[in-house]
C-alpha cells in the first residue's frame, strides 16, 4: 500500500507525514517513509515498495499535474496538507538564492492546483488549525481516511507528543518585510483564507510580480508612455495561474495629464487573448478598468496581463498600481418566466 | 504483501501466475495479478489491490525497477521460455497480429535475460516438469505446493512441446520468418545476454500517417516520415546501421535520424550523396535507467516536391562500451 500526503514543504507537512507512518506501526505495519517532489512521487513510491517490500508513505512536496491526475484516476485516499501559503512563502524565502517576490510567485502558481486536489474525493485537507489546536482529533480522522483501524483516544494522545511542534514558529508577517507584506498577502492571502473553509475572495497583483517592458525591471517607477517595446506593451506580467473559472481583473493605473486623450489597452492572455478592453484617458490621476475573462479547467496555464499603449511616440506617463482578481459569480436562471419562455422558444431548447 | 514476476507475455507466465495465486489461495488469502511494466503501473497496482496479497506481473519492465529489485535483495520469480513458443501462444492462441506480437516478445526478451541475472531471481524454466515449476514457485512464496486440487486444473494448461512449436516455426512464409528471426533469433542462443545483433524489418515501423510502411512518397512539409518499432533492447552501447532506398529526387533533400528510448540518444543530419540503397550509422548509448523502448525516426527537414524513400531495414549490433 502507498499512503500519499501531499503539501508544500513545511511543518504541516512534515506533521501528516510523520502522523501517518505513526499510525501505521500502531496498526503493525511495516513502512518506508520517503519524500520526492511533483509527479516523481508516483515512480518513487512504487520503487521505493519495490525496494523495500514495505508500504510507503509518500511525502509529496509541491504537487503537479500528473500527481493530481494519477490520484483522481486511482481514486486514492490521501492527506492534504493545507498549510497557509504565505508560511511556504516565507519558508521558500532564501536570502541567498529565493527572493520573496520568487516564492510569492512559485506558491501562488500552486495553490489552485491544491485546491484542485482539495476537491478531489480522495482527499482528507488538514489545515494548520486542525494539527496545532486539535491534534487527537485530527489523528483519529487521518487513520479512519486512510483506512487503518480506529485510533483510541489514549493511542492519539501518546502520539501526539511525539509529533513534531509548531511552537514558538514565528507568524509569517513576522518574517515578512515590512516592504512585501502587501506583495504576499495580495497574491496568497486569498488561498490561506479559502484554505481555511471560506470562499475564495480577492486577490491582489502588486507591481512588484509585474515587468516594464523596456528593462524587465518591475514598474515601481512611473513610465514614459513612449518607453515601450513589441508591440506597444508597457507593462506585463505577473504570469500567475488562477484557479479555473470566471474572473474579473480591475487594474488600477495612475496617469499624467499629458496622456489625456490617449487611449490604452489592457489585456488577459493565457496562451492567447482571453479579453481585452480600452481605456480611454479623459483626465490625469488614478484610473481603473476591467476585464473579464474564463479559465478553462484544461488551460492551466499562467495568466498575464498587459497594458498596451495605443501608438507611438505617445506623451505621457503612467504609474502602474495593481491588478485586483476576483472571481465572478454568475447567476443562472435569472429572468421572468415569460423572459424565460421565449429564450427557450428563440433557442429551440 | 506483494510478489514480483517478470516473463515473456504468454502461456508459461500466465501459468506461474496462477501457480502463484493457487498457492496464497490455498492458505485461505485471495491475492490479485496485476500486468505492470512502469513505476507508475505498480503504484496503481498497489492502490487498487489496497493491502490484499498481490502478484506484480512485467514483461518489458525498466531498469528503474531492476535497480530497485537489486537494491531490495528480496527473491523474485522470472519465467524463463523459449521466445518461439511465446510469440507461438500470442499468435495462435491468441489471434495477435504477427508484428504487433514480435513485438511484444521482442520488447520482453531483453528484461527478462537481464532480470535473471540478478542474484536473487528466482529463475523457472518453460521446459521443466510441471511440478518442479510449482514446487519452486511454492517454495518462493515460502509453503508447499501439493493440493490435487488446486493442481489439477492448473496441469490441464499444458506447454506446449517445443516440436510443436518448432514445426509452426519452420511453416511460417518467408516474410513472417525473417520478421521473426531478425527481431528475437538473438534472444534464442546459450548465451543470449551477450553481445548480439538485432535486424528490425519494415512491419515493424509506421508512417506518419499511422499506416503500414512500404515506399513512402516524400512529397508535402517538413515532417516524420517513419518511426518505430518501439522494442526495448538491453542498455550499453549500440551501432544502428539503417538501410535505406533513396529516389533520384528524395536524394536532394536533408534527413534528420533520430534515436530515442524517452529521450533522444543519438541524432544525425544528412543529405544521401546519391539516389539509391545507401546505409546511415549511428552510434548510441541506452541508458540502464531507461523505462522506454527504442524509436527510430527518419524526418524531412523541408518541404518536398516528389520523391520516395523506403526503408529496407535496421540492424542493431551491441558494441563494447569502450568501442
Amino acid at each position: 500500500m502507498i499512503y500519499f500526503s501531499l503539501g508544500l514543504p513545511g511543518w504541516l507537512a512534515e506533521w501528516c507525514e510523520r502522523a501517518i507512518a505513526l499510525i501505521a506501526d500502531a496498526n503493525g505495519r511495516r513502512v518506508t517513509a520517503a519524500l520526492a517532489a511533483g509527479g516523481a512521487a508516483i515512480d518513487d513510491a512504487a520503487l521505493c515498495a519495490i525496494r523495500d517490500g514495505r508500504e510507503v508513505v509518500l511525502g509529496a512536496r509541491w504537487p503537479d499535474r500528473r500527481l493530481e491526475s494519477f490520484l483522481a484516476h486511482t481514486r486514492a485516499q490521501f492527506i492534504l496538507a493545507m498549510d497557509d501559503p504565505r508560511i511556504s512563502a516565507t519558508n521558500m524565502h532564501d536570502p541567498d538564492g529565493v527572493d520573496f517576490i520568487q516564492a510569492a510567485r512559485a506558491v501562488a502558481n500552486i495553490c489552485p492546483l491544491l485546491m484542485n486536489l482539495g476537491k478531489l474525493p480522495g482527499a482528507l485537507r488538514v489545515t494548520r488549525t486542525d494539527a496545532s489546536t486539535h491534534p487527537i482529533r485530527t489523528l483519529v480522522e487521518i487513520a479512519a481516511h486512510l483506512g487503518f483501524s480506529s485510533l483510541k483516544k489514549d493511542e492519539a494522545e501518546r502520539m501526539a507528543v511525539s509529533l513534531p511542534s509548531n511552537l514558538g514558529e514565528k507568524s509569517w508577517s513576522e518574517q515578512v518585510p515590512v516592504a512585501m507584506r502587501n506583495l504576499v498577502q495580495g497574491a496568497l492571502g486569498s488561498y490561506a483564507v479559502w484554505f481555511d473553509g471560506e470562499p475564495l475572495a480577492e486577490l491582489v497583483w502588486t507591481r512588484e510580480l509585474f515587468f516594464m517592458a523596456g528593462n524587465k525591471a518591475s514598474p515601481t517607477i512611473p513610465i514614459d508612455l513612449r518607453d515601450t517595446s513589441n508591440g506597444r506593451i508597457l507593462v506585463f506580467g505577473p504570469y500567475l495561474e488562477l484557479p479555473s473559472g470566471y474572473w474579473s481583473a480591475k487594474v488600477v493605473l495612475g496617469l499624467s495629464s499629458e496622456a489625456i486623450g490617449q487611449t490604452l489597452t489592457i489585456e488577459a492572455v493565457s496562451g492567447i487573448v482571453l479579453a481585452s478592453a480600452q481605456l480611454l484617458v479623459r483626465g490625469s490621476g488614478v484610473l481603473s478598468t476591467e476585464v473579464n475573462f474564463t479559465i478553462d479547467e484544461k488551460l492551466a496555464r499562467p495568466v498575464e496581463i498587459r497594458v498596451i499603449v495605443g501608438r507611438d511616440s505617445t506623451p505621457g506617463q503612467l504609474a502602474f498600481g495593481h491588478v485586483e482578481v476576483r472571481p465572478v459569480v454568475l447567476h443562472c436562471g435569472a429572468g421572468t418566466a415569460l423572459e424565460q419562455r421565449h429564450f427557450l422558444e428563440a433557442l429551440a431548447l | 504483501m506483494f510478489h514480483f514476476v517478470i516473463g515473456l507475455p504468454g502461456r508459461f507466465t500466465q501459468r506461474c501466475t496462477d501457480i502463484a495465486i493457487a498457492c496464497i489461495s490455498s492458505n485461505g488469502d485471495q491475492a490479485n495479478a496485476f500486468t505492470v511494466n512502469t513505476p507508475e503501473e505498480i503504484a496503481r497496482a498497489l492502490l487498487e489491490a489496497n493491502n490484499r496479497d498481490t502478484i506484480l506481473v512485467a514483461s518489458s519492465a525498466g531498469g528503474r525497477i531492476r535497480r530497485a529489485l537489486a537494491e531490495g535483495g528480496r527473491p523474485f520469480l522470472v519465467a524463463m521460455d523459449d521466445p518461439r513458443r511465446a510469440l507461438f501462444d500470442l499468435v495462435v492462441d491468441m489471434h495477435m497480429d504477427f508484428a504487433a506480437a514480435v513485438r511484444e516478445i521482442a520488447s520482453a526478451c531483453p528484461p527478462v535475460l537481464s532480470y535473471a541475472q540478478i542474484e536473487c531471481a528466482v529463475s523457472v524454466h518453460g521446459n521443466d516438469r510441471f511440478s518442479h515449476t510449482a514446487a519452486k514457485i511454492a517454495s518462493y512464496l515460502g509453503g508447499r505446493f501439493q493440493d490435487p486440487t488446486i493442481s489439477a486444473p492448473l496441469k490441464c494448461q499444458e506447454q506446449r512441446p517445443l516440436a510443436e512449436v518448432q514445426r509452426w516455426w519452420n511453416s511460417l512464409g518467408a516474410a513472417d520468418r525473417s520478421l521473426a528471426e531478425g527481431a528475437i533469433s538473438a534472444y534464442l542462443a546459450q548465451d543470449a545476454t551477450q553481445s548480439h545483433s538485432l535486424r528490425w524489418e519494415p512491419r515493424l515501423f509506421l508512417g506518419s500517417d499511422s499506416a503500414e510502411l512500404g515506399p513512402m512518397d516524400i512529397t508535402g512539409r517538413k515532417r516524420t516520415l517513419f518511426e518505430g518499432p518501439r522494442i526495448v533492447v538491453a542498455d550499453g552501447a549500440w551501432r544502428l546501421t539503417l538501410t535505406m532506398e533513396f529516389s533520384r529526387v528524395a536524394a536532394d533533400y536533408d534527413y534528420r535520424l533520430e534515436v530515442l528510448a524517452g529521450d533522444v540518444l543519438a541524432t544525425l543530419d544528412f543529405r544521401p550523396s546519391r539516389d539509391g540503397e545507401q546505409q546511415s550509422v549511428v552510434d548510441f548509448c541506452v541508458p540502464d535507467n531507461t523505462d522506454y523502448p527504442l524509436s527510430i525516426r527518419l524526418s524531412l527537414q523541408r518541404s518536398a516536391f516528389d520523391g520516395t524513400v523506403t526503408l529496407k531495414n535496421a540492424v542493431l549490433n551491441a558494441r563494447p562500451l569502450s568501442a
